[in-house]
């Protein structure tokens, strides 16, 4: 359904150029959830911004292809962009539901507003249409008449994925939806999230810094790190059999319920993006760095059925 | 917080400081006067603050009636006989075909200080030709002083005893009867009320004779069906609460109304500038680019245009009334130094995640400005407003004592401006400029103190969120 190829976005900064989000490629099918992991600042959430073309103001290179039913959805203008794709086809839930409501109004109101400037539908009818999925949501169908501060962080978040699927979209993409979230109400909305992807067949992009988030309720995992994608495959291959140092590294410092042993980390601090990259990004952290490592690329090697990875210990199973 | 929480902040602010309750009690005070102004003294202001037949009982320049309590001295306030207290007497002599009129009225005078004004009006009905006028006063010491003799040119006439040139006359040759030194000039409301010695005619050391006057009018008519009414006024030296000016006017009607014109003034140009003014900064915000760069770029042209010389040339130019002048100050006052502190407050409030979300789900960019961005600007605006009509109240006084402000409305500053060219500075008329003023500073203080209160909101410096 979607399938985004060779994907670029660079922003200019007072410091150079910042490569966010560089070449970055992946493709996901109808009812899928992909999983986007990775460290801060590694591009996880440009690359949501570039796919939902929500574009601030210092962007030096916005390139690549974004394949959407077999549309390219780049090749549209900005206007038929904001008419035809966003919120209809694809919405999403903004980091932080706290502050992604307006103040000011009633949230039933809000939740409407898709509804009201995308099908023009008149305030009432929509208002009805808010209750009905604000049941689907889990909240109270009178909850329409409050306003923002009146409700808690999960009722927020609620409300916010409300808003995303008014518009039965096709793709929900969920930049951290629970990161300002205590861990119950972190469960509530998980299991919310994996119901109403049975229910309503879409489509998710999760972005985490979770990975045992991610994999509760991913079937793909991608990890991301200095603004590339490192690696994707199926949950389970990526959890149980990480190929790339880094995604080795990662999963080893997430913490153990049971068991003694104490969680790793990785040495070092990520590159700034600001500099121009020769070899691989994690050379200068890995511990199985080659010379290869530091003078090219790696290419993204297909090592199992659906698990690619970029790095150079693999080139020999290609 | 948000628009409700933000307008109870906005109150709570208000309610939780001394000066913000103060300023509020003053408010509502001043609001309170407005509208017992505008309920229990209905008033044409501009028509009849203007006729001076309108203000013809009242004394000029009269102090403040509570000057008495503090002085101590019993002055003498305005005495008025209506013609249905004078006793009338008429007889008809057939013979000689005369009718013979007497209008009497008696009147006791207490005080410590003489009248400032003495006045007689006389209303005569007369078919043929007309009457012959005599008007007496009857001193308590039963000495008698003829004021007028004489035919009358119109059936309605005013006999101003201090002023009349023939009455002086007619006053001088009583005082040069009873032998008193009349060399100084005459005032005939003070040597009339004078105890009878040799400095009766002198004003400065003349002393009042207390007691019963009795006023006479005889008249000599020529019909049968002639007859004639008559009022008497003694003009007092206090008058009211706020006492008089030169032209007679009720100072308390011209306070009291001036403060609905000054609160409507300043409030109206206030929330007209400051709105206009916030919109304009949002707007420059969050279009930017070629749009901030004009709206920046004419704030700043704005901000150095010279106010008042424009001000000066449209009023040579053009007559102007106070709402011309408000218009005329808003049009001056589009841009300004609130369109940068909007600007930079909805910098702050662009990067909140609920306008990114609002473009995400295909706001327009009008509706997210009014819908999203105009609301959150909305505390900031009211601390604006109020920090503004202390300005604008002032601004309407100076430019009335320039002489550029309503020439027909009486507002605080107009009276002040009267005050100022009738010299009432130098004749020791405290209380035409002392009122007003006090009560512009009282007003403009109210919403000083209201606008410390919101000063957190004023000013995004001190915003704590």
């Amino acid at each position: 359904m979607l399938e985004i190829t060779n994907l670029k976005l660079y922003y200019r900064t007072q410091r150079g150029i910042v490569k966010a989000v560089d070449n970055v490629s992946f493709q996901l099918n109808k009812g899928e959830t992909l999983g986007i992991v990775g460290e801060s600042g590694c591009g996880k959430s440009s690359t949501a911004i570039a796919i939902m073309r929500l574009l601030p103001m210092n962007i030096d290179c916005y390139t690549g292809n974004v394949l959407f039913d077999g549309k390219n959805l780049m090749e549209l203008s900005d206007e038929e962009f904001r008419t035809q794709i966003r919120w209809r086809r694809i919405s999403m839930v903004f980091q932080g539901a706290m502050n992604s409501l307006n103040p000011v109004l009633k949230v039933g109101y809000q939740v409407a507003e898709p509804l009201i400037l995308h099908l023009e539908e008149d305030k009432k009818d929509a208002l009805n249409k808010v209750k009905d999925f604000f049941k689907l949501v889990g909240l109270p169908s009178d909850f329409v008449d409050r306003y923002p501060h009146e409700l808690s962080g999960g009722m927020k978040q609620r409300v916010i994925l409300a808003m995303a699927l008014i518009l039965n979209p096709d793709l929900v993409i969920l930049d951290e939806p629970t990161s300002a979230l205590d861990v119950s109400i972190q469960a509530q909305i998980m299991n919310l999230l994996k119901r109403l992807k049975e229910e309503m067949k879409i489509s998710y992009i999760f972005i985490t810094h979770d990975v045992a988030l991610a994999s509760d309720l991913c079937d793909r995992i991608g990890v991301m790190y200095a603004g590339q994608l490192i690696e994707i495959g199926p949950s389970e291959r990526v959890l149980q059999n990480p190929l790339h140092p880094y995604t080795q590294k990662l999963i080893s410092s997430v913490p153990l319920l049971r068991g003694n042993r104490m969680p790793g980390y990785i040495p070092g601090a990520p590159p700034d993006l600001v500099e121009t990259f020769k070899g691989c990004r994690f050379f200068q952290r890995c511990s199985y760095g080659k010379d290869e490592c530091e003078e090219q690329e790696p290419p993204f090697i297909e090592v199992e059925k659906g698990h690619n990875v970029k790095c150079w210990l693999y080139s020999d199973q290609k | 917080m948000s628009m409700p929480g933000g307008l109870r902040d906005l109150l709570k602010a208000i309610s939780s400081s001394k000066s913000g309750i103060i300023g509020v009690a003053i408010l509502l005070i001043i609001t309170g006067v407005s509208v017992f102004a505008i309920i229990f003294v209905p008033f044409d202001v501009v028509s009849k603050w203007n006729n001076p037949i309108f203000w013809l009982e009242n004394p000029r320049v009269a102090a403040p009636e509570w000057v008495t309590f503090i002085t101590g001295k019993n002055i003498p306030s305005t005495i008025r006989i209506p013609p249905e207290k004078f006793n009338k007497y008429e007889y008809y002599v057939e013979a000689s075909g005369l009718k013979y009129i007497t209008l009497d009225a008696r009147f006791d005078f207490n005080y410590d200080d003489f009248p400032s004004e003495l006045t007689v009006i006389l209303y005569a009905n007369y078919s043929k030709s007309r009457p012959l006028v005599t008007i007496k006063l009857v001193r308590p010491d039963t000495l008698e002083a003829t004021l007028y003799k004489n035919v009358i040119d119109n059936p309605v006439v005013y006999f101003y005893i201090s002023t009349d040139n023939a009455i002086k006359e007619n006053v001088y040759n009583f005082l040069l009867i009873l032998g008193t030194n009349t060399n100084r000039t005459i005032y005939p409301e003070k040597c009339l009320f004078a105890i009878n010695n040799e400095n009766m005619g002198n004003s400065n050391l003349a002393q009042i004779l207390k007691g019963s006057y009795r006023i006479k009018i005889e008249l000599i008519a020529t019909d049968e069906s002639d007859t004639a009414n008559a009022e008497f006024i003694s003009y007092g030296q206090v008058q009211g609460l706020a006492g008089t000016d030169y032209k007679r006017h009720d100072l308390f009607i011209g306070l009291v109304w001036g403060a609905p014109v000054a609160l409507a003034f300043g409030l109206s140009a206030a929330i007209a500038t400051s709105i206009i003014q916030s919109f304009l900064g949002a707007l420059s915000a969050w279009y930017g680019g070629i749009v901030d760069e004009i709206v920046q770029r004419v704030t700043e042209i704005y901000m150095i245009l010279p106010f008042l010389p424009f001000l000066i040339l449209i009023s040579l130019i053009y007559e102007i009334n106070l709402w011309v002048l408000i218009v005329i100050i808003i049009a001056l006052s589009l841009f300004g130094g609130v369109t940068k502190t909007a600007r930079s407050v909805t910098f702050q409030i662009m990067s909140e995640q609920y306008i990114e979300a609002a473009i995400s789900y295909g706001a327009s960019k009008l509706r997210i400005l009014f819908l999203y961005i105009m609301p959150r600007l909305l505390p900031y605006i009211v601390a604006n407003i109020v920090l503004a009509v202390p300005a604008y109240v002032f601004l309407e006084a100076a430019l009335s004592v320039l002489g550029l402000g309503d020439p027909l409305v009486p507002t605080w500053g107009k009276i002040i401006s009267d005050a100022y060219s009738s010299g009432a500075v130098i004749h020791g008329w405290w209380w035409w400029i002392l009122l007003p003023a006090l009560l512009i500073m009282i007003t403009a203080m109210a919403f000083a103190l209201i606008g410390y209160a919101l000063d957190k909101y004023a000013n995004p410096k001190l915003r704590e969120r």
